[in-house]
């Protein structure tokens, strides 16, 4: 999980899918992220290089939002695929925060 | 549930196959043919579902069985070097044949399985044209490997490739692999897990199956204790599987599910 800071917005771009298999690394990058940078009012999750994610993955973003929310900012997810938004659209993910292709 | 135990007999010349190390179960009863005349005179006073050779060898005497065997009867065959992707042995008989790795048969459980596999799949009314079968050891990292496996064989089986329909079917077998390995074999690297994929082109479908070491679970009781709350952060596998899948089914520790599909 790749971090870049620009101002107050923190991009979040994940290198690989999220799975079950590799959430341990994600996770912990994306925990020290946030005990690393605290002047932030806007998270980005940038998923542009993942092609799978499964309901562990799903968690990790639900998560990701829930933190966000626990420090009033707001949370996005971009360059996601068509898949990935139709998955969200399932867990009705889509009305909690913006999800873009 | 079936009422009956269906009869499926298997054709060895290995003495460590036998009815007690098959072990007939709630599913089907288990018949041991060692010669072909013995497998002629069970045909002749048995109805049967299956029958499972566990060689070549035995496969190609069957050529003495034509007139008696029905055509509608899946054969299972173990043999060496089988690569379900590129057969060439001569099809003798005019039945479905699934091809089996011959090693794997000395894993008496797996052959248990898979006749497990076969009477569940009328239960389905499963069509069979092509079968991708795989075991491993519980890990989580094998997952990737199979996952892999599994979009290799989607892109040889379908003529025009549907990405959601692809990744829905990964996503499945994902949630599946990764129910199996962390509440079924609880992440024992001892235990096994075994996986059945088939596609038919017929009825166009693709089903999953898969099976753990684990004390199994009831699908329809575990999902209804699910948490439903939107974020909710665990248990969105089984709504997943759920929602989903045409059709599921689970007997224990094994569960087998299938995604019907538009060309």
């Amino acid at each position: 999980m790749k971090t870049v800071v620009d101002g107050k917005i923190l991009e979040f771009q994940a290198l690989d899918n999220l799975v079950a298999s590799n959430l341990e690394v994600q996770t912990q990058a994306i925990k020290e992220s946030f005990d690393k940078y605290t002047d932030l009012d806007t998270v980005i999750l940038n998923l542009s290089n993942v092609n799978e994610i499964d309901s562990m993955g799903v968690n990790l973003v639900v998560g990701l939002y829930k933190q966000t929310q626990a420090k009033k900012m707001t949370f996005k997810v971009s360059n996601a695929s068509r898949s990935i938004i139709n998955l969200f659209n399932l867990f009705k993910l889509t009305s909690y925060f913006e999800v873009t292709s | 549930m079936m009422n009956s135990k269906n009869k499926i007999f298997v054709f060895t010349k290995d003495e460590n196959l036998t009815r007690d190390t098959l072990k007939s179960n709630d599913f089907f009863d288990i018949l041991i043919a060692r010669t072909v005349e013995e497998l002629i005179k069970l045909m002749k006073t048995v109805p049967y579902k299956a029958i499972a050779v566990d060689s070549l060898n035995e496969y190609l005497a069957l050529d003495k069985t034509v007139d008696y065997i029905d055509e509608q009867v899946p054969i299972l065959l173990f043999h060496q070097n089988c690569n379900h992707l590129n057969l060439e042995i001569n099809q003798l008989l005019k039945n479905q044949i699934w091809h089996f790795n011959a090693s794997l048969i000395k894993e008496k459980s797996f052959m248990q399985f898979y006749l497990l596999h076969l009477t569940m799949a009328k239960y389905l009314q499963i069509d069979f044209c092509d079968c991708y079968h795989y075991n491993f050891k519980t890990s989580m990292e094998k997952i990737e490997i199979v996952a892999e496996h599994l979009n290799q064989y989607l892109k040889l089986i379908l003529k025009e490739k549907n990405k959601i329909y692809d990744f829905y079917v990964n996503l499945i077998l994902r949630e599946l692999l990764t129910n199996a390995v962390k509440h079924g074999n609880q992440l024992d690297p001892k235990k096994n897990i075994y996986i059945i994929i088939y596609f038919s082109k017929e009825h166009q479908k693709i089903g999953i199956l898969v099976k753990d070491e684990g004390k199994g679970f009831d699908f329809n009781k575990t999902f209804e204790k699910c948490d439903v709350d939107d974020l909710r952060q665990q248990q969105r596998g089984l709504f997943l599987i759920k929602k989903l899948c045409d059709k599921i089914f689970n007997h224990r520790n094994l569960i087998a599910v299938e995604l019907y599909y538009t060309e």
